[in-house]
């Protein structure tokens, strides 16, 4: 009798609790059925959290005055005074420093509402992030070498060895289209050492970035090797199920181009003219003005 | 098999395991663990031949080389191996010569394959050494009287007892180091030596599969030294000596 008794207390409590996680289940559902609110938690806490990493000068870098500064900085100022004006509140900012290797994963962690680097928009990354459309600067694949070494072709490359930066989202392509060995390091400045103590035949490189490192007077023997390829904009990330915030965040970037606000920051920190930004610009330009 | 079954369903489960059904992962996961295994062992026979003649030194007539093996494993007990490896290969590595590969192209004198291995090798060395003197320290006084008084001496005393006891006593140590090596050399990863680290963050990056690869590789270091353990075992017993030891 007292084992039915048991038995039967036990389905009871499991019946209790069959129904409890159904509720919670059916609440869980019904917070995500719920109109999207913007940016409701940078608005509780007060300020935008944003994702960015140490990029190369002058992209983004710390200044003579111990400040953040670069274009991705700046442009990361505009997106806060612009998310401000859109909800209203007072928005305070907040830098979360990433890193190739975490970046995506402390976005959709909630440690940073936006993700502003230098994050190529890419088929793979957007089945784990969304991407903000249009991209607002562009970069491609090169290879930053010594001026003494031999390299004409990409075909050249087959059985050699190149440093990586650890996320290259090119590392698998180009092993298999160009047989390439790769040696990834834990991050740009181990990488920039590798090449500079002979570890490697040179670095696969993101072209805009090499394309400045290469003016440095420590770097003046070294110099981009092969013609750019495989160019992809980069996008701003955010989570995903949050198309209020993309679209919102499409016409900033749109406006940017239009404007030609980063033409002008290109010009600001001496960055060489993309020729990709300068399309974007003559056709958001144009396209306003037909209106 | 593994596409038609097993693949959709893992996948239904939002489990993306792709060493199983991507060729380039599993190739590439595979050599990881080759790499591991090669330099796991590479670095372990290495410091075995450091600790012998670490020992030897240790016994050394004069001072200086004594003091020369007491600082050696001074300082590499205590700084830390990722120190040491970064030390080595990107400070002292950069001050040696070029030279030619097969190809003719300049790359640097000694690989980062190789600086892992001199590396760990020198790491666990100076444990080694540390494990091995204790186990010569711990052969029984009585012990040793007895056989000097069956007439051995020298070099025939050292080679047909003090060495087999105390090879028998440092076997628990030397499982310990072996454990701590192979665990060790996931470290190499920072130099771009591509063992099981290096692998699975090539393959989480190429396909987001963080959470899945970080519980493989979890689970592959505890088979690796799960096997590490076993063998240590079976060797102990096999080299047991009837009523030397307490049990």
């Amino acid at each position: 009798m007292h084992q039915v008794c048991a038995v039967l207390e036990f389905l009871s409590v499991r019946r209790t609790l069959l129904r409890l996680s159904v509720g919670l289940l059916a609440l869980l559902g019904w917070s995500v059925a719920q109109a999207e609110v913007l940016l409701e938690r940078a608005v509780s806490r007060g300020s935008l959290s944003v994702c960015t990493g140490e990029e190369f000068p002058p992209f983004k870098f710390i200044d003579a005055e111990g400040n953040h500064s670069g274009l991705i900085y700046d442009l990361v100022l505009d997106l806060q005074h612009q998310l401000q004006q859109a909800t209203g509140k007072d928005l305070g900012l907040q830098l979360v420093l990433v890193t190739p290797v975490n970046r995506l994963a402390f976005l959709n962690q909630g440690r940073c509402e936006l993700l502003v680097t230098s994050l190529l928009d890419t088929p793979s990354r957007r089945r784990e992030v969304d991407f903000v459309e249009p991209g607002y600067y562009s970069s491609a694949a090169t290879v930053f070498a010594p001026k003494t070494t031999r390299l004409e072709h990409w075909e050249d490359l087959r059985g050699k060895v190149l440093c990586s930066n650890p996320a290259s989202v090119w590392v698998r392509p180009y092993e298999e289209r160009y047989g390439v060995r790769f040696a990834s390091y834990t991050g740009n400045a181990e990488v920039r050492k590798a090449v500079a103590d002979g570890r490697c035949l040179g670095t696969l490189a993101d072209d805009v970035f090499y394309r400045e490192l290469a003016k440095d007077p420590n770097w003046q023997d070294y110099e981009i090797k092969l013609p750019s390829q495989d160019a992809a904009p980069w996008g701003i990330a955010l989570r995903k199920g949050q198309p209020e915030l993309q679209a919102l965040l499409g016409k900033v970037v749109e406006g940017w181009h239009r404007s030609g606000l980063i033409i002008e920051l290109e010009k600001k920190y001496g960055i060489e003219a993309n020729p990709w930004v300068a399309e974007q610009h003559a056709r958001y330009a144009q396209g306003s003005a037909g209106q | 098999m593994i596409e038609r079954y097993v693949r959709p369903w893992l996948e239904g489960q939002g489990f993306h395991l792709s060493i199983l059904w991507d060729p380039t992962d599993a190739q590439r996961f595979l050599l990881g663990l080759g790499f591991t295994l090669g330099l796991a062992i590479a670095s372990v026979l290495l410091s075995l031949v450091i600790g012998v003649l670490g020992v030897a030194l240790k016994s050394s007539p004069w001072r200086p080389v004594r003091q020369a093996v007491t600082a050696y494993v001074e300082l590499f007990r205590n700084t830390p191996l990722l120190a040491q490896l970064y030390f080595f290969y990107f400070g002292l590595g950069s001050l040696l010569p070029m030279v030619e590969d097969a190809d003719g192209h300049a790359v640097r004198m000694i690989g980062n394959f190789q600086w892992a291995v001199i590396v760990l090798g020198l790491h666990s060395g100076a444990f080694q050494i540390e494990a091995l003197r204790g186990s010569i320290d711990a052969v029984p006084r009585s012990t040793i009287e007895a056989a000097q008084a069956l007439g051995l001496h020298g070099r025939k005393l050292f080679r047909h007892l003090i060495l087999p006891l105390a090879l028998r006593n440092s076997l628990p140590a030397l499982g310990n180091s072996l454990a701590q090596a192979v665990k060790s050399t996931s470290v190499a990863y920072a130099i771009a030596v591509p063992e099981l680290l290096y692998a699975c963050n090539r393959i989480w990056t190429d396909n987001f599969n963080v959470a899945e690869m970080m519980q493989v590789l979890l689970l592959m270091y505890f088979i690796l030294l799960g096997g590490c353990a076993l063998l240590m075992s079976r060797i102990e017993a096999r080299f047991r000596l009837p009523g030397y030891h307490s049990r």
